[in-house]
């Protein structure tokens, strides 16, 4: 066959063969070949890409691209960055673990709200799982609640809220408020003494108070070696702002931590205390929370940026201010995800894992002693779902007992939890005001306990 | 002045009860259960090792 060069159609005659291309430079078996209605490129004698009459392309080798489109379209698609990760019709893969159930924070949409708004030091108060910080006595105090206000077109509805509403005045050094929470042990540790190299933590913001903030991680079951193993990792970001919400993502490298061993791996420390996640809002001078470096530091395990640490602004001084989140989404991986929406009754059961309410007609049964002077009830309650462990009576309201077909006595002493409760069963102590009428030492009388009674229970970390 | 948390033992009324005694924190409603698993309680114990006493059943 001869080739034919023309200087309208080009250069025909001639199809070759992967061994032996129709057009090639120096390299024999390196070039084009043709076939009816295919080309193929080869390289080394080898077929590597082919396109067929359906305009199909076949790759034998690796396809290397950043980016792959509809022919008709200019968003989409598969995108691959720099370090190989992927983000499929824009929304980012996952770059270890698996494709659901990656958030290990939870409540972090902020739909359970069992204990309601709080104004209090301690450590529970608002939304479930979100644990404060406060420490400024004597004066000040911060209101913790869920709020009906989150960023748009996320899906998200609610948000935690920290506001400040009575201003610290003293001068103690070393005193702080932060939010943040605590995840069981058995939870991270896949993610943190695992294979995966970081841990990325993602997050909506929205604050009165502008500026550089402080976020820290404390793995706190690690033996670090260091003074009471204290270990933390130290970041900062930046609120551009005021009260607007602004997406944020924090990458940890998990190198430094891969070094150090796990402290304990008894069943108490499986269910212990295994990540600290805080957002620190203020720490004042004169004290040891102010002074970390950014990375991983062998420091206390909350601390928070100089700015913060002055005497008279932050949210330690500033009555109204306001730190809101939600969206918060911690996860093994170097990118952030999109954010894991769960139903609320998911998450309600998980949160009763660590705090569960009782109220109305009947909260539990039992007997009233024999042994006594039948003024004393034994109350016995299955719980909802099993707690992270047997519980502590957080908050309880008396109420009454019953003997049945008779009366209601009321409760005339705090009831209390007694030292035989398990955590899938509740045990309580209820002394009444009087000797309950048929409740004597001859026999020990069925009750139940209600009428007004209602008990917070409390395994939180 | 910042307020110092004080323990009291709780008395079980049942002398049947098996375990621990409970602890309760004076001025509020909580008691804790001897669960060495529960946080309030392993701060308890912290609260014992540096040398503090609750106060005793009534």
């Amino acid at each position: 066959m001869s080739v034919v060069i023309n200087g309208d159609t080009g250069i025909s005659g001639v199809n070759g063969s992967a061994a032996n291309p129709a057009i090639k430079g120096g390299d024999a078996d390196t070039g084009i070949h043709f076939g009816t209605d295919t080309a193929a490129i080869t390289t080394g004698g080898t077929e590597r890409v082919s396109v067929d009459s359906s305009g199909a392309a076949t790759f034998s080798g690796t396809v290397k691209t950043s980016k792959v489109e509809n022919a008709n379209t200019s968003n989409g698609g598969v995108e691959i960055d720099t370090d190989g990760h992927v983000q499929l019709d824009g929304q980012q893969l996952p770059t270890t673990g698996p494709l659901s159930h990656r958030n290990l924070f939870q409540n972090g949409a902020v739909q359970i709200n069992q204990r309601g708004t709080t104004e209090n030091a301690n450590t529970y108060g608002g939304p479930d799982r979100f644990f404060s910080l406060i420490s400024a006595a004597p004066d000040y105090l911060a209101e913790r609640s869920q709020q009906l206000d989150a960023p748009e077109s996320t899906g998200l509805q609610y948000c935690y809220q920290l506001k400040t509403t009575q201003a610290r005045t003293g001068t103690t050094g070393n005193q702080y408020v932060g939010v943040g929470e605590f995840i069981e042990f058995q939870d991270v540790y896949n993610a943190l003494w695992g294979t995966n190299t970081h841990l990325t933590v993602s997050f909506w913001v929205k604050s009165s108070i502008t500026g550089t903030q402080t976020f820290n991680l404390n793995p706190c079951n690690t033996n670090s070696g260091l003074p009471t193993n204290r270990l933390l990792y130290h970041t900062t970001y930046t609120i551009d702002s005021a009260n607007t919400w602004e997406y944020k993502e924090i990458v940890v490298p998990l190198a430094h931590l891969s070094s150090f061993a796990p402290l304990s791996t008894s069943g108490a420390a499986q269910r212990g205390r295994g990540l600290e996640v805080t957002w620190m809002l203020g720490v004042t001078d004169a004290g040891s929370r102010d002074n970390a470096t950014l990375g991983w530091n062998a420091t206390e395990y909350r601390n928070a940026v100089s700015s913060f640490g002055s005497d008279t602004g932050g949210f330690l001084h500033t009555v109204g201010a306001t730190f809101r989140l939600t969206g918060i989404q911690v996860e093994a991986g170097a990118k952030a995800t999109p954010f894991e929406h769960r139903t609320y009754q998911e998450m309600f059961q998980l949160c009763r894992r660590y705090f569960q309410r009782y109220e109305g007609g009947r909260i539990g049964h039992g007997i009233i002693n024999n042994d006594t002077s039948g003024d004393r009830a034994v109350i016995l309650q299955n719980l909802h779902t099993p707690m992270r462990s047997a519980p502590t009576i957080e908050n309880v309201t008396n109420g009454r007992i019953v003997l049945e077909g008779s009366q209601w006595y009321d409760v005339t002493s705090i009831p209390t939890i007694a030292g035989e409760t398990t955590d899938y069963m509740a045990i309580y102590n209820i002394v009444t005001s009087s000797q309950i009428t048929g409740a004597t030492s001859d026999g020990q009388v069925p009750t139940a306990w209600g009428n007004g009674a209602s008990v917070s229970l409390s395994a939180d970390l | 002045m910042e307020t110092q948390t004080q323990y009291y033992l709780i008395s079980d009324p049942s002398p049947t009860a098996v375990g621990d005694p409970c602890v309760g924190i004076v001025g509020t409603k909580i008691s804790i259960p001897p669960d060495p698993a529960n946080t309030q309680y392993q701060q308890y114990l912290d609260w014992l090792a540096e040398g503090n006493e609750p106060l005793a059943a009534e």
